[in-house]
């Protein structure tokens, strides 16, 4: 069965990728929330040498690792680039990580050499253990393949300064980077002593932005039959999401939601109409659920289909512009507002109709929360985006939700960590969830037609 | 791009891979339950239907209805052109198990399969957002929200460029 998944691997010149993305779901099955570090660690053993590698996975096509090992009383570090495929034959999944251009980080001696290791994933829903098997042959031959010794997903407060020095050097910047972001996980003893006093920060943070509230409006389509699901799973990562900044900013947070079977026009405009927030407050608004526009529309923004149920006939008065809410929400004097909806953008083939009486959707780790504050507490104005251009659906499925949405708390939570060293910008948040919604829906989904999402951001420092 | 753009660039890739799997493994199994029901079907029915469902509750015993939705008119099939329908609704690649598109279904078409126990109502719609929806007693759809309603409908999402609906725009009589 190895064999066969290797030789039918070997055999793709380049496996699409939305096998390729097939997943690592062996590693997210294995691991914790879906927003967490991509970093682990394989032990494995060949010829009584024991090889411990540091494994940094971004996705199929960019992953590295550090392996280290002792040969002949030195210690050696060496860096391996891996490409991975995965997919599923006969009812076996497997996942490959084959390596490439393996490099010495430490001084090589004479014509030392390191041929890359490779490492094959193959199971079924029987399947107890779970290691992978390495090998160095590059034809996988089916004598060559061991079992690792042990694989495990690292937590952030796993990299103590001894334990990344087994692969870095101080000096590396992947070094530092890891370090910044475990000094500042929450629950460590180096961020706990920043953060001891929260009072002090914010009294600081009332001082230099003032007192202010976080408004969460969600208008979610969670109980309709086809999409719903995946509906609810939005509603659930972006409230978790603004809750959590809210709690890091230490700023009042209310929220606001429609859902359900109170999924109507009539609760969305209450709710809209009633918000009074203040001038410094954040006004954020997200709609996930149906989405289209009219034959004959030129705004650039769909038209939001606020009805729980397919029964409910379609008319003006069970849909909402998503440009009204943000013009709405424009005049309600807040300091920041932001609109994100996450639903298509497709020609439903009928004009506007017009109002007629009738009957008739890692939390994030290691927040930077001088970043955060950048962007909640130093600016002011506008953004409107949604998940779709005119003429286009938007893509979602149950388990992560809109592929918009997740591209979007994904750019953000880029933005905010310590990786990133740029000052943060909601521009950049936009046009990186406009980059990974396309690649998404170009090279991580076999039968998506692309995705492109519009944006228009008049977001200034304060 | 730099290694840290990288990182999160690609994670975006990256984490949702799991989804597509999942969810696959999930559908699939109702699509091969509702393959299994078309293949055991010995008649189709073509009708053309309104776009807006009505409420069970709310529906009038002398028309027909398929999920939902009233047929305003039966479309006369030959058996070549049931038989060309049969095998393009057995065709796997026509549907999407792993993905959904955001859009509101307005289907034009539905399919009455009969078969030996029951009935198979497929009702259709076309691009930009090609959806099916089947009903049967052994297709059903997980509980929705705590509100634990439970349908014994079958949502999938078409391709867009998918056989089913190319066959039945080329039957169904032009205006």
């Amino acid at each position: 069965m190895i064999v066969f998944c290797l030789v039918y691997y070997k055999k793709i010149v380049k496996p699409s990728y939305l096998w390729r993305m097939l997943l690592f779901s062996f590693f997210l099955t294995l691991s914790t929330p879906i927003f967490s570090q991509s970093l682990y660690e394989i032990e494995f053993s060949a010829s009584q040498i024991k090889y411990k590698g540091f494994l940094v996975y971004f996705n199929e096509e960019d992953a590295y690792m550090r392996v280290g090992y002792t040969y002949n009383n030195v210690y050696n570090v060496v860096n391996i680039d891996y490409t991975s495929v995965s997919g599923q034959e006969d009812g076996y999944n497997y996942f490959i990580m084959e390596g490439k251009n393996a490099r010495f980080i430490t001084t090589k001696k004479g014509d030392q050499s390191y041929n890359p290791d490779h490492f094959v994933w193959v199971w079924d829903k029987s399947t107890e253990d779970r290691k992978p098997f390495v090998t160095e042959d590059p034809n996988f031959s089916e004598n060559s393949l061991k079992r690792v010794d042990s694989y495990k997903e690292l937590k952030v407060s796993e990299l103590t300064d001894e334990y990344l020095h087994q692969f870095y050097w101080d000096n590396e910047k992947e070094y530092v980077a890891f370090q910044q972001m475990r000094d500042n996980e929450l629950d460590s003893h180096v961020a706990q002593e920043h953060y001891d006093n929260n009072t002090t920060q914010q009294q600081n943070q009332e001082a230099n932005y003032g007192a202010a509230k976080m408004h969460l409006v969600m208008l979610v389509n969670s109980s309709i039959g086809d999409i719903g699901a995946s509906c609810e799973t939005d509603s659930r990562n972006m409230t978790k999401e603004f809750e959590d900044i809210a709690a890091a900013l230490k700023v009042d947070f209310r929220k606001y939601e429609v859902k359900g079977s109170s999924f109507t026009k009539s609760n969305a405009m209450q709710v809209l109409n009633g918000l009074n927030p203040g001038s410094n407050d954040i006004v954020v608004f997200y709609y996930s659920g149906h989405g289209f526009r009219w034959a004959d529309q030129t705004d650039a923004y769909p038209q939001m289909d606020i009805r729980a149920s397919p029964y409910t006939k379609l008319s003006a008065e069970t849909t909402i512009s998503v440009s009204s809410v943000y013009n709405l929400l424009d005049k309600k004097g807040a300091r920041l507002n932001i609109v994100i909806t996450d639903c298509c953008n497709s020609d439903i083939g009928i004009n506007k109709m017009t109002e007629t009486s009738f009957l008739a959707g890692r939390s994030y780790q290691t927040p930077h929360i001088e970043k955060l504050q950048k962007l909640f507490l130093a600016t002011k104005g506008n953004m409107i985006v949604t998940s779709s251009s005119a003429g286009q659906v938007s893509w979602s499925n149950s388990v992560n939700g809109g592929f918009f949405t997740l591209s979007f708390l994904q750019a953000f939570h880029e933005e905010i960590s310590y990786l990133k060293t740029q000052e943060p910008s909601w521009d950049n948040i936009l046009k990186k969830s406009h980059t990974n919604t396309v690649n998404k829906t170009d090279t991580g989904c076999r039968n998506c037609t692309t995705q492109n999402p519009v944006f228009y951001t008049k977001i200034s420092k304060r | 791009m730099n290694f840290t753009q990288k990182t999160f660039f690609y994670i975006a890739i990256f984490i949702f891979g799991l989804s597509l799997f999942i969810l696959s493994s999930c559908k699939e199994k109702e699509l091969q339950a509702m393959q299994t029901l078309i293949k055991e079907s010995e008649d189709i029915e073509l009708f053309l239907i309104k776009e807006t469902p009505i409420n069970p509750l709310e529906q009038d015993s002398n028309k027909t209805y398929l999920c939902d939705y009233e047929a305003y008119a039966k479309v006369f099939t030959s058996s070549k052109q049931s038989d060309s329908i049969k095998i393009a609704l057995l065709d796997t690649t026509n549907y999407i198990a792993d993905v959904e598109k955001k859009c509101m279904i307005m289907p034009k078409y539905a399919l009455r399969l009969k078969t030996k126990k029951d009935t198979l109502d497929i009702v259709l719609s076309d691009n930009p957002c090609a959806k099916a929806i089947a009903k049967n007693s052994l297709l059903k759809t997980p509980k929705i929200d705590k509100e634990k309603k439970k349908e014994d409908m079958f949502y999938v999402d078409l391709k867009t460029e998918n056989t089913i609906i190319k066959l039945i725009q080329s039957v169904v009589p032009k205006k």
